[in-house]
């Protein structure tokens, strides 16, 4: 027999705001789950010049932007602050001065309007990511108001293997629930977003890079130049793009520099092919490696290289018999609404901060 | 009209209450722990011990620099922060005009030169001469060498601030003297009561258009 129906709860609406690198974000998520807006200001166009972010230009958009993101947030969701069952913030990991914007903020306005605070792990939020959408998840679940998906956020996560790449993280963790999460393997060294950037900046590819790479690696030859798998002879979950940032540099060399690259458009897509096969080929066997020790059969790949097309195709082509999830693109980037979701989870299990809260740049998963 | 300030922009700050233009109330520490540590749980403090509610504050407000850039931002995140959600505006003031505002004792000096650490060698600050109406800044803010603010001066100055506090036996001992020990830093009254003045002027603003001044490039690194 069916169970009967219940009062109706009232939905648990929480504003999100993201600070935590180079895009200011502001999201109202439902039940956990269900996104009413996600609004981002990047800053792109503002580091382009420098080949990378700069901390204290990206400190100071912040500031400039939260407000404004606040209230386009709060406008798209057709939502008041009073709406609100909690405000959340990420804590961090993420650039000192940057994070501080948010945390300051969020604490004031949840101080001013006595709404409880929730601080977030931003790469948890990122393996989270995959739970959340505005209709469907990435699981493909439906989410609308009418939908199995969003009134009992605790218990419709099955577990998963997540995979979180972006230019500021790679790591691999069991995923058991929205807040137990046991972290596999991280990289050593450089995150494989960064890689990117970086192996475009050397190609004379601009900032941020990853996506030209990408572009140009669907239409070269992935085997021409022999490229390393680093870490992929060694047992364990562990991750480094170091040396193979390094052998691509030598590949940039050998073909005359970026200036003799530029002309060669041939090698050019060769040389990123190459390098995106031997990315493709680490992530997914050390993702594989990873759901044969879980024992779990569910994937989630999310953060910025999530939205790598290269990337995306291999994974629907090379893990039969595993569910694969990758969040929409819009989720994929760093986005508040990931922040929101999960803090839903945070909330429900009483764990809210007061105004004492600071940043926490350096934040391990495991801590 | 209630006003609550936050003053940030150097190691030593905290929060003021002024109610109808008199101070009410003020937590004021230096250093020991960060002001994103204490500064919002003070203010509630403030708040409480005065039989308020954050509904019952009119205006919020913080200085804005040149100074410390992560203490002037968490100022200016919190007064963002708080009167965004309420609907109400805010005032910033320049940090060292409140710094001169709150060492000036009027003693018979030429000038007023408050100066704010600004690391990498340099001070903050700005040149004030004390008139009948109270003190007159000459010339614009600056972020130079300390030994280099001699050159503004025509006469005797009284300097304040962690920066004078910093450099004036090596550079500055000739020129003049060091405000009195407890009048050498700035007083979160201080900031609240020239933000009273600019909201009795109609200076007010919306918290999105709250602004940091920072004098200094943003890709110059401070401990470059």
């Amino acid at each position: 027999m069916p169970p009967r129906p219940g009062p109706e709860k009232e939905p648990v609406r929480i504003l999100g705001i993201e600070s935590s690198c180079d895009e200011t974000a502001a999201a109202v998520v439902e039940d956990g789950r269900r996104v009413l807006s996600n609004v981002v200001s990047s800053q792109v166009p503002l580091h382009a010049r420098y080949g990378g972010v700069v901390p204290e230009i990206a400190s100071r958009a912040h500031l400039e932007q939260i407000v404004p993101v606040c209230e386009q947030a709060l406008a798209e969701a057709n939502a008041r602050l009073e709406d609100m069952a909690a405000l959340a913030v990420t804590r961090g990991p993420g650039l000192a001065g940057c994070l501080l914007v948010g945390v300051e903020f969020a604490k004031a306005v949840a101080t001013a309007r006595r709404l409880p605070l929730v601080a977030v792990h931003h790469v948890a939020a990122h393996l989270y990511s995959v739970n959340i959408g505005r209709t469907h998840d990435a699981w493909g679940e439906s989410l609308t108001p009418t939908g199995s998906g969003t009134r009992d956020p605790e218990t419709r996560n099955q577990p998963y293997v997540a995979l979180a790449i972006s230019g500021g993280h790679t790591s691999l963790a069991a995923v058991r629930g929205p807040l137990d999460i046991e972290v596999l393997g991280e990289t050593l060294d450089d995150a494989v977003g960064e890689a990117y950037d970086k192996v475009a900046k050397l190609a004379g590819l601009g900032y941020p890079g990853g996506a030209a790479v990408d572009r140009l690696a669907a239409g070269g030859n992935p085997s021409r130049f022999a490229l390393p798998r680093p870490m992929l002879a060694r047992e364990g979950l562990e991750f480094s793009f170091s040396g193979l940032k390094t052998a691509f540099a030598r590949e940039v060399q050998k073909l005359g520099g970026p200036e003799a690259l530029a002309t060669d458009e041939r090698a050019l897509a060769d040389l990123c092919a190459s390098f995106q096969a031997a990315c493709v080929d680490v992530l997914i066997a050390k993702a594989e490696r990873a759901l044969r020790s879980t024992g779990l059969n569910r994937l989630a790949v999310t953060g910025g290289v999530a939205c790598n097309r290269g990337l995306r195709d291999a994974l629907a082509r090379r893990l039969p018999g595993i569910t694969v999830a990758v969040p929409e693109l819009e989720y994929c980037t760093d986005n508040a609404a990931m922040i929101a979701g999960l803090a839903c989870h945070h909330l429900a299990a009483d764990r809210t901060s007061g105004p004492e809260l600071n940043v926490k740049p350096g934040w391990g998963m495991g801590s | 009209m209630n006003l609550l300030a936050f003053e940030t922009s150097s190691p030593s700050g905290g929060v003021a209450l002024l109610c109808d233009g008199v101070l009410a109330g003020e937590s004021w520490t230096t250093g020991m722990q960060s002001h994103s540590k204490r500064c919002l749980r003070e203010a509630e403090g403030l708040l409480e011990a005065a039989g308020f509610r954050w509904e019952d504050v009119d205006v919020f407000a913080a200085s804005h620099g040149p100074g410390a850039f992560v203490g002037v931002r968490v100022g200016l995140s919190l007064i963002k922060g708080l009167a965004w959600p309420l609907g109400k505006p805010v005032v910033t003031v320049s940090s060292p005009e409140a710094l001169a505002w709150s060492c000036y004792r009027g003693e018979p000096v030429r000038h007023v030169v408050p100066l704010l650490d600004a690391r990498v060698g340099e001070v903050y600050g700005a040149v004030f001469t004390p008139t009948d109406e109270g003190l007159v800044r000459e010339g614009e803010e600056f972020c130079l060498r300390p030994e280099e603010v001699p050159r503004l001066l025509d006469g005797e100055a009284l300097f304040a601030g962690e920066g004078a506090l910093r450099y004036h036996e090596k550079y500055l001992h000739p020129h003049g003297r060091l405000a009195r020990g407890d009048a050498v830093r700035a007083r979160p009254g201080t900031v609240a009561w020239l933000a009273w003045q600019r909201v009795q002027a109609g200076g007010t603003i919306p918290p999105s258009e709250a602004r940091a001044v920072y004098l200094r490039d943003a890709t110059v690194k401070p401990n470059a």
